[in-house]
């Protein structure tokens, strides 16, 4: 959990894109961004909720530590939450960007 | 009125000298969109928090055997205290939902990049400080949420490897939560915590003003002038971007999720008919006839409406004057 706030600090150095606005990005970093977005909403109505909220898998498996739905649903979410920050020094700089202008563009 | 300013100006040019360095003569991109508002709304959000948590210390007592009594008396016989501890409890959710605002812009427009990475960390200790001070303000009340929410998160420390039963043992002040949790815990977040938001706060913005604003294009945008020195991209932060921000402020205030929700349109409504300078009547007939929405939904109380449309009448006849 601490982990989670902690990487923060180190964004700007996990971040290796030649660009910085999402305007300019390639469509791996904007499908991660979103993944992360959806993975942080998920995770925040998780925490309000018992886990019990989704209800329970009907049947049993070795790896089933716990048979609560919301629980596995948590913990996928966390691992793509924690993905989108361990693996962006790689998809960053691989990812296909476009030319950047000189001056500032409007978009009204 | 100006011989008062030039009497201050030549004893203590710093204020002057201030006010230009970091709004009349601070240049910031002339393309901030819709996502840059958030900054100024967290400033915002942490004036009222201040504001209304200094009227709640005023008659709220940190004792575990008064406490939830005390913020009852609030609730109850404190003239206006039911409203504000209602502004304390909610503006916390709504710095939350504002500051996470507020960074997700930094991961759109890569703010967080060189050479903005201090105000980006600086900006990581506001909201880890933040945390802290939701979390000590939430045992206050004392009642049960409080008591188990405290009971919880300090646990969690004491999940640290080795040091973790110290640690809680350290951060509860006793065995168990108590009166001694109570009173460290008030103290934390009535004056510790607030001075450090505070100072955090001061950093962040100097660290940024050292730089410069990122913009929506992550491109410089000082990097333009025109044959007489103007840059052709920025503008000074006042009145353009005051103007903007309190655009904001007045939008943002009556949309809280405290307010109504027939107000909430208006907030957005009234503030629109202002603009085109067309009458509220037939504003609304268009709404319906264009979108469809039928005209229940855009109705609000009166006096909503009127405090909505004169605040913003203000705001612009103010802006149109700088």
């Amino acid at each position: 959990m601490g982990v989670a706030v902690l990487i923060l600090f180190f964004l700007p150095w996990l971040d290796r894109s030649p660009v910085k606005s999402i305007r300019y990005r390639g469509v791996v970093y904007k499908a991660w961004l979103a993944a992360f977005v959806v993975v942080f909403l998920i995770l925040g109505y998780l925490g309000t909720e018992p886990t019990t909220v989704w209800g329970q898998f009907g049947f049993d498996a070795f790896f089933l530590d716990t048979k609560d739905v919301a629980t596995w649903v948590a913990r996928l979410c966390s691992i793509v939450y924690f993905l989108f920050f361990f693996l962006m020094p790689w998809y960053t700089a691989r990812d296909k960007v476009t030319p950047v202008p000189q001056r500032v563009v409007y978009h009204s | 009125m100006i011989g008062v300013w030039k009497w201050i100006d030549s004893r203590m040019p710093t204020l002057g000298s201030a006010w230009r360095k970091h709004a009349a003569e601070y240049y910031a991109p002339k393309n901030f969109n819709f996502w840059y508002y958030f900054g100024s709304l967290a400033l915002l959000v942490l004036v009222i928090q201040i504001v209304s948590g200094i009227f709640l210390t005023m008659n709220y007592k940190p004792d575990a055997n008064l406490a939830f009594g005390s913020v009852e008396y609030i609730m109850r016989d404190v003239p206006g205290g039911w409203i504000i501890r209602y502004i304390h409890s909610t503006g916390a959710s709504a710095f939350f939902i504002v500051v996470y605002l507020h960074m997700f812009r930094a991961l759109l427009y890569g703010s967080h990049k060189e050479p903005r990475e201090l105000v980006w960390i600086f900006g990581v200790l506001i909201y880890l400080t933040l945390m802290g001070e939701a979390f000590f303000g939430y045992l206050l009340p004392w009642g049960q949420m409080s008591f188990w929410g405290a009971q919880v998160i300090v646990n969690l420390f004491g999940a640290v490897p080795f040091i973790g039963p110290d640690l809680a043992l350290w951060i509860r002040g006793d065995y168990v939560v108590s009166d001694a949790t109570l009173n460290r815990f008030f103290a934390l977040h009535v004056i510790a915590l607030p001075l450090v938001l505070l100072g955090l706060v001061v950093a962040h913005l100097l660290a940024l003003h050292d730089v410069g604003s990122n913009n929506p294009d992550g491109v410089d945008a000082k990097s333009f002038k025109s044959p007489d020195g103007r840059y052709l991209d920025a503008i000074p932060f006042h009145p353009y971007y005051t103007v903007k921000d309190l655009v904001g402020a007045i939008v943002f205030s009556p949309s809280s999720p405290s307010s109504c929700s027939s107000c909430r349109r208006w907030a957005v409504i009234s503030w629109r008919t202002t603009i085109s300078s067309r009458p509220i009547r037939s504003r609304r007939r268009r709404t319906s006839r264009r979108c469809g929405t039928s005209r229940r939904s855009t109705r609000s109380c009166a006096p909503c409406r009127r405090c909505f449309i004169l605040s913003s009448q203000v705001c612009w006849r103010w802006a149109s004057r700088c």
